[in-house]
């Protein structure tokens, strides 16, 4: 009831019920984007789109889950967004190459070269590897790997995020899992010989 | 052997890698920022379209197109007798008809 009242204040565009929700939810948003992204800037952007969306959108929420799951929803199908977005980008910027058409654009690759502020300089390189590899993912265990391991989601808030059933949430895991072990090994097989 | 095991070491490294992320705080303007881009977004809005109804959207999408059917009525039902009259105009003017109706010729 409590919840209801709080969204009932948020679709009338009450100010205040706005910088309450902001304050109970930037950190873990922008905890979402930068686990997805890891890029502080291009994390923080991500974040921003993601409540300027909830704000326009507000209206359209039915209830039908937690508010913060929905808010999670939103941020998780940003970040698929923006990667897609980035991935399309690469491929163009390929495609021109070969077509002889060069355009200047970022030429590093996103998911090894990536400015996470939270890892420690020794591990950059392990983190840079695992990262890559993460994001060779099929999308589905890409997004439910990320939100468990390093976002830190329970199973459960990943069951209502996703939508998926526990059984499958933990299916899923157990593929990234096998499927992230097999791609290193090969990775540490070919650094070393 | 011992490169397997190695490689096998060299993974769970790299896996124990997630687990020492530390976390990132959130730049302390954000709140300030999206506030900010929300009002300006509301502003934009409230200025430019807000007058521009969707009774008002009909209302002139329907002046836009009864336009567009009279011209088009006006000019198909006229163009047969003013074209022949446009003629005889010029036909007239330049003393090109072969023609005439006068008694004299």
């Amino acid at each position: 009831m409590e919840e209801q009242d709080f969204i009932n204040q948020l679709i009338a565009g009450n100010q205040i019920a706005f910088g309450k929700l902001l304050d109970e939810f930037q950190q873990k948003v922008f905890s979402t984007c930068i686990s997805f992204v890891p890029n502080k800037e291009d994390a923080e952007d991500i974040a921003q789109e993601v409540f300027l969306e909830v704000f326009k959108s507000i209206s359209k929420f039915k209830g039908d889950s937690k508010l913060s799951t929905w808010i999670y929803r939103i941020a998780t199908n940003k970040c698929l967004e923006f990667i897609r977005k980035k991935n399309t980008k690469k491929r163009f910027a390929f495609m021109q190459t070969i077509l002889g058409n060069e355009i200047p654009f970022d030429k590093t690759s996103y998911f090894t070269e990536f400015t996470h502020p939270g890892i420690l300089l020794e591990n950059k390189e392990k983190s840079a590897t695992i990262f890559k590899a993460i994001n060779t993912l099929p999308e589905t265990q890409r997004v439910i790997f990320t939100l468990a391991k390093i976002d830190g989601k329970s199973y459960q808030e990943i069951v209502e995020i996703t939508g998926k059933s526990l059984s499958s949430v933990e299916s899923v895991m157990f593929r990234a899992k096998k499927g992230l072990q097999s791609k290193l090994e090969n990775f540490y097989k070919k650094e070393n010989s | 052997m011992k490169n397997k095991e190695h490689i096998n070491n060299q993974v769970d490294d790299t896996f124990k890698v997630l687990d020492s992320i530390d976390e990132v705080k959130v730049n302390s303007f954000f709140k300030h920022k999206v506030l900010q881009k929300l009002n300006t977004k509301k502003e934009i809005k409230s200025t430019t379209l807000s007058w521009f109804t969707p009774q008002f959207q009909l209302a002139a999408l329907s002046i836009v197109l009864l336009l567009n059917i009279g011209t088009i009525f006006y000019a198909f039902s006229n163009s047969d007798t003013s074209s022949v009259s446009d003629i005889d105009t010029f036909a007239q003017e330049y003393s090109l008809q072969t023609k005439s109706d006068s008694l004299i010729n």
